[in-house]
């Protein structure tokens, strides 16, 4: 049972320019008084108390135009951002799709990535080394693993990035755009492995401008408009509602 | 007889626990967010393992010599400075090497690790902003670079601490224990400069020419014993000294006093608790700053 629930959620980013990343600005600006003008923050009020609830079976698209809080939004559940006002609760194991290489290092080897990567998604060392050989299978990439992943050309390391990232079984996966890569055969079979997991998942969050993909992953979308949430509902309500105020 | 020393031990330790009182009441839920924090980055070493090899890795990858070569270029500035020093000072060198030689590689040791935390959370960002992480990994991956860097560098002076007649007893032992308390040092002041420096980047050219400054009133290149007696409050008042100390002495064979050991743990527990509290403040709003 995999939940997630978000209550009144408000996201602030203070703006920090040059002045008031300095120290000593800061420490003349309450001696003078006249600098006192650095203290004025600036904030970006990323998400304004959203209020969310998915539960088992939810596939959620995010739309909204640039700036509108997708990401921000997929970082909170990713627990990336502790909401400066409201509660954020997620129950079930999550995966981010945001990143597919994060945690793997150029100068170590195919094999030693697939460790590392395995890690960094929470695994221990021992189920990581039991992942492996399915991982080198799927991969393709048979001797070049032995070599360091820097001298691999940026479609075999993704195709390893996406090998590893795809073969662990969460409960939540949240996605910033799809992810797709390869010549076209890998492609074909990448998207195959893809659209499975993503079919087991009991829940998807994935924010994307690609309608056709929205319409074919997600039974629910949400709106998201300079931060709040604007609608809820089925695609075939709410994505044509969002086309017609963007147009 | 009996009511006047119930008084006199009464006071102290009753303001203590006041002290005490007013701290947990004031700053006891940053201080218990600031633990869960360091807490919760520990059960991670994994991830901390990890980041902290990578960077030795990508420093030495493609070197033939690897770490070795940090080792001899801290073998060969150690014992110049230790023949310089030796001759200015006019002192023996079978006495003044090994001592320089211990000193300097601590020093150095505890200066990169502070001159790597000030740049750790930037420079380790892409870690925080796709996935949960508690803050504390990163700290513990740079600890875990420079712990590792450290023990290879004290080969070359504990080897020339035992050719110079100074075997190694089971009493050079305790500045493992030292080494323990040094750590936990490293660990609350290094969280502490982190985070400050990630909010002020500033802070990260005070906190360099600070450590330069520090190097020389601290008993590195030059023993305690050469400050005159008025000048004593150079090592009294500085709380590197009893650190470096503690670590030190026992490998030497030179004793250390038991308010020495005392010095070196008030100041840690001091530390920490000063740093508990503004990590546990901070710690989740870092990601903010980055």
């Amino acid at each position: 049972m995999a939940s997630i629930t978000l209550s009144d959620v408000t996201i602030e980013f203070p703006v920090h320019n040059a002045s008031s990343r300095s120290l000593q600005l800061h420490v003349f600006g309450v001696l003078g008084g006249k600098l006192a003008e650095h203290k004025k923050a600036v904030v970006v009020r990323a998400l304004k108390r959203v209020n969310l609830s998915l539960c088992d079976g939810d596939r959620v698209g995010i739309v909204g135009h640039n700036g509108a809080g997708k990401t921000t939004l997929l970082r909170v559940l990713a627990g990336v951002y502790d909401p400066s006002r409201g509660a954020i609760r997620v129950d079930g194991r999550l995966t981010s799709f945001a990143d597919l290489t994060l945690g793997m290092d150029p100068e170590a080897t195919g094999l030693q990535n697939i460790i590392f990567r395995c890690i960094f998604m929470g695994l221990t060392f021992e189920e990581a080394h039991r992942l492996s050989p399915a991982i080198q299978e799927f991969s393709e990439l048979g001797d070049f693993l032995r070599l360091p992943v820097r001298t691999y050309s940026s479609g075999m390391f993704l195709r390893l990035a996406f090998a590893i990232s795809t073969s662990i079984e969460p409960d939540i996966i949240v996605m910033d755009e799809m992810i797709g890569m390869g010549d076209a055969r890998f492609l074909a079979k990448a998207q195959a492995r893809l659209s499975e997991l993503l079919r087991r998942v009991k829940i998807l969050v994935l924010a994307t401008h690609d309608a056709a993909i929205m319409e074919s992953l997600c039974n629910k979308v949400v709106w998201l408009d300079h931060g709040e949430i604007r609608e809820i509902g089925p695609f075939n309500d709410v994505y044509p509602s969002y086309l017609a105020a963007t147009m | 007889m009996d009511k006047v020393s119930d008084n006199f031990t009464l006071q102290p330790r009753m303001s203590l626990l006041v002290a005490f009182d007013l701290y947990v009441v004031m700053l006891g839920r940053n201080a218990a967010a600031g633990i869960r924090d360091l807490v919760v980055g520990a059960q991670r070493w994994r991830l901390w393992y990890l980041i902290g090899s990578a960077e030795m890795r990508r420093r030495f990858a493609r070197a033939r010599l690897g770490q070795l070569w940090i080792m001899l270029s801290s073998a060969v500035s150690v014992s110049v400075t230790g023949l310089a020093w030796a001759f200015l000072w006019n002192q023996p060198v079978h006495d003044m090497l090994p001592f320089i030689a211990a000193s300097m590689t601590i020093w150095q040791f505890l200066a990169a690790l502070v001159n790597d935390m000030t740049t750790a959370f930037p420079l380790y960002s892409h870690y925080f902003l796709n996935q949960y992480m508690p803050a504390s990994v990163i700290i513990y991956a740079v600890l875990y670079k420079n712990v590792a860097t450290f023990l290879l560098n004290m080969v070359f002076p504990i080897s020339i601490i035992v050719v110079f007649g100074n075997p190694l007893t089971p009493y050079s032992l305790f500045s493992a224990i030292g080494l323990l308390l040094v750590i936990l040092w490293c660990i609350s002041i290094g969280y502490a400069v982190a985070v400050l420096c990630a909010r002020f980047r500033d802070i990260v050219q005070v906190v360099a020419s600070l450590l330069q400054v520090a190097f020389f009133v601290t008993p590195v290149i030059w023993k305690p014993e050469f400050l005159p007696r008025e000048a004593h409050y150079f090592i009294n008042f500085n709380p590197l000294a009893p650190l470096l100390a503690v670590v030190r002495d026992p490998l030497l064979g030179r004793p250390v006093s038991l308010s020495m050991w005392l010095a070196a743990s008030a100041i840690v527990l001091a530390t920490l608790a000063c740093s508990l509290p503004f990590v546990g403040r901070f710690c989740r709003r870092l990601v903010y700053w980055l």
